[in-house]
């Protein structure tokens, strides 16, 4: 007899797959102006005026602060005491964004960077979708924290590698402690979203500087 | 729409609502009483099948899963059990039975069971305040150390606490068949009511040395883990039950596995945990019917390691 990954976890599959719904739930129509924030990231990001792509990291500190009170403090924390001072961390990250949002907005951005928010919006926000069978799971950035970390990851890229270290560091921890949590689980669809995440953390690390 | 229901069938349903939750052998489809073993400190009698709540009740304020984990509940106390095993350690599942106790009114029928779990000794009182009004009792029927931790200090609270009539019973547990050695050095030396370790058909260890040390010592004995976290179901896959399980009372793997653990001579209580109604009905089975004998016992094992 010996202990295994999953042991250590208090919670099945089912309560957690529960959370995304009971947060989308708890946001009702909201959700609509987060899609609708999402949707203009990318244009914020393309426009050439700096004002317009400074909103950015404040839209994202914005994100961190929901994911924080909403999905990790309000629903995740009870089932999964870890997580209660991982939403402090996302309140760290908030402030740090917000801070990032006075010193420096972020470059303009090529199409490539604008793939990859394509890539973390479509395809990782509906992998929740189908593991339960229902569009009321879907994973949205700036709402469940591993589309949070990964869409953040991606966003970095905009900000020169110096930057990239502080803004990284707790999205690499989240998305290692949760595609723990996945493996533990047995939820292997949903195992891609953190493991996608930590690539594109890394990715991000190690992409050079644009030419300004 | 109202429903229309006339007064008569009405009172008639309601009569064997109330029967069925005071006589369960009476409506569990059998003739014979639930199998009881008596708790050997004060020959109090309980129900050889309990509840446990690891993973199980950990649904935080999720409505949905509550409402779903109250059939389950309701399902349990119907037929026959009394034995609800839970800790701290378990997430929002002590706060989820003592919410659902309190809307199933079931305080009457429940023996209350959870667990000191943390490392400062000095903060037993404290632990056992905070579980009790989770749970909403006035006082446990059995308070258990989680897993040894502290469990000197704690101990020594707990056996005051007792003898002033503040809990009912006292334990300590361990999981995995962790530190058995420790085990059997407090139960030698201490004067407990209970013990909570890992037995089931595949981890037999506690046979060697704890149980019949239990016996001798008169600790009563939960089995925790019955279905060795799932992995009995997993290694017996889609293979159909013996010819042979009618004679040692079992209907499904669950039963079948579960009347081997209660059928030990010191065994007390097994509390399989499971968040199905229809697992929750296979698990209820065996606390009724007939029980396997040293001979049939043997064949279970031999079976099942044949698998």
């Amino acid at each position: 007899m010996d202990y295994a990954l999953g042991d250590f976890l208090m919670f099945t599959p089912e309560v957690y797959l529960r959370l995304f719904e009971r947060t989308n739930d708890a946001l009702g129509s909201w959700l609509w102006a987060v899609v609708a924030v999402l949707l203009a990231v990318p244009v914020l990001l393309y426009q050439p005026l700096s004002w317009g792509r400074r909103l950015v990291p404040v839209v994202m500190a914005a994100g961190w602060g929901l994911t924080a009170a909403l999905f990790m403090m309000r629903f995740y924390a009870p089932i999964n005491w870890p997580v209660g001072p991982f939403g402090w961390v996302f309140a760290l990250q908030a402030g740090l964004l917000m801070l990032i949002a006075l010193r420096a907005p972020p470059a303009r951005v090529g199409l490539i960077a604008l793939a990859g928010w394509g890539v973390v919006l479509l395809v990782l926000s509906w992998v929740t979708v189908h593991e339960t069978g229902t569009w009321r799971s879907v994973a949205l950035p700036g709402v469940t924290p591993d589309m949070t970390a990964a869409a953040t990851a991606v966003l970095a890229m905009a900000w020169p590698r110096r930057w990239r270290w502080g803004l990284l560091v707790i999205p690499l921890l989240w998305c290692a402690f949760s595609a723990l949590v996945h493996w533990a689980l047995g939820l292997w669809w949903l195992l891609a979203v953190p493991v996608a995440g930590l690539c594109m953390v890394l990715t991000a690390l190690a992409w050079p500087d644009r030419q300004r | 729409m109202p429903l229309s229901i006339p007064r008569r069938r009405f009172l008639i349903g309601l009569t064997a609502t109330g029967l069925a939750a005071r006589w369960p052998q009476a409506f569990a489809g059998r003739d014979e009483a639930p199998i009881t073993r008596s708790i050997p400190s004060t020959g109090e009698a309980l129900p050889v099948i309990g509840m446990g709540t690891w993973r199980t009740f950990n649904v935080g304020t999720d409505p949905e899963l509550l409402d779903q984990r109250a059939e389950i509940l309701e399902l349990f106390f119907q037929r026959g059990g009394r034995v609800v095993d839970a800790s701290p350690m378990y997430g929002s599942a002590e706060e989820a039975v003592g919410e659902l106790i309190e809307r199933l009114d079931r305080r009457d029928d429940l023996f209350a069971a959870t667990k000191v779990w943390t490392r400062d000794e000095t903060e037993t009182r404290e632990a056992v305040a905070r579980s009790e009004a989770l749970w909403g009792v006035a006082r446990f029927d059995l308070m258990q150390i989680h897993n040894l931790l502290g469990w000197e200090g704690h101990l020594a609270t707990l056996k005051e606490m007792k003898a002033a009539g503040r809990l009912r019973y006292i334990g300590v547990t361990t999981s995995h068949g962790r530190r058995h050695d420790e085990l059997e050095r407090i139960m030698t030396r201490e004067p407990l009511d209970f013990v909570q370790l890992t037995y089931n058909i595949a981890d037999r260890e506690a046979e060697e040395r704890l149980l019949p040390l239990a016996r001798e010592r008169g600790i009563a004995v939960i089995a925790n883990r019955p279905f060795q976290g799932g992995q009995l179901f997993d290694r017996v896959g889609s293979q159909p039950l013996p010819a042979w399980a009618g004679e040692v009372g079992a209907e499904s793997w669950a039963g079948f596995f579960l009347k081997f653990i209660v059928s030990h001579p010191a065994m007390t209580c097994a509390i399989p945990a499971t968040t199905q109604v229809a697992h929750m009905r296979e698990n209820m089975g065996a606390l009724y019917g007939r029980l396997p004998d040293e001979t049939q016992r043997q064949r279970m094992i031999d079976h099942v390691q044949g698998l």
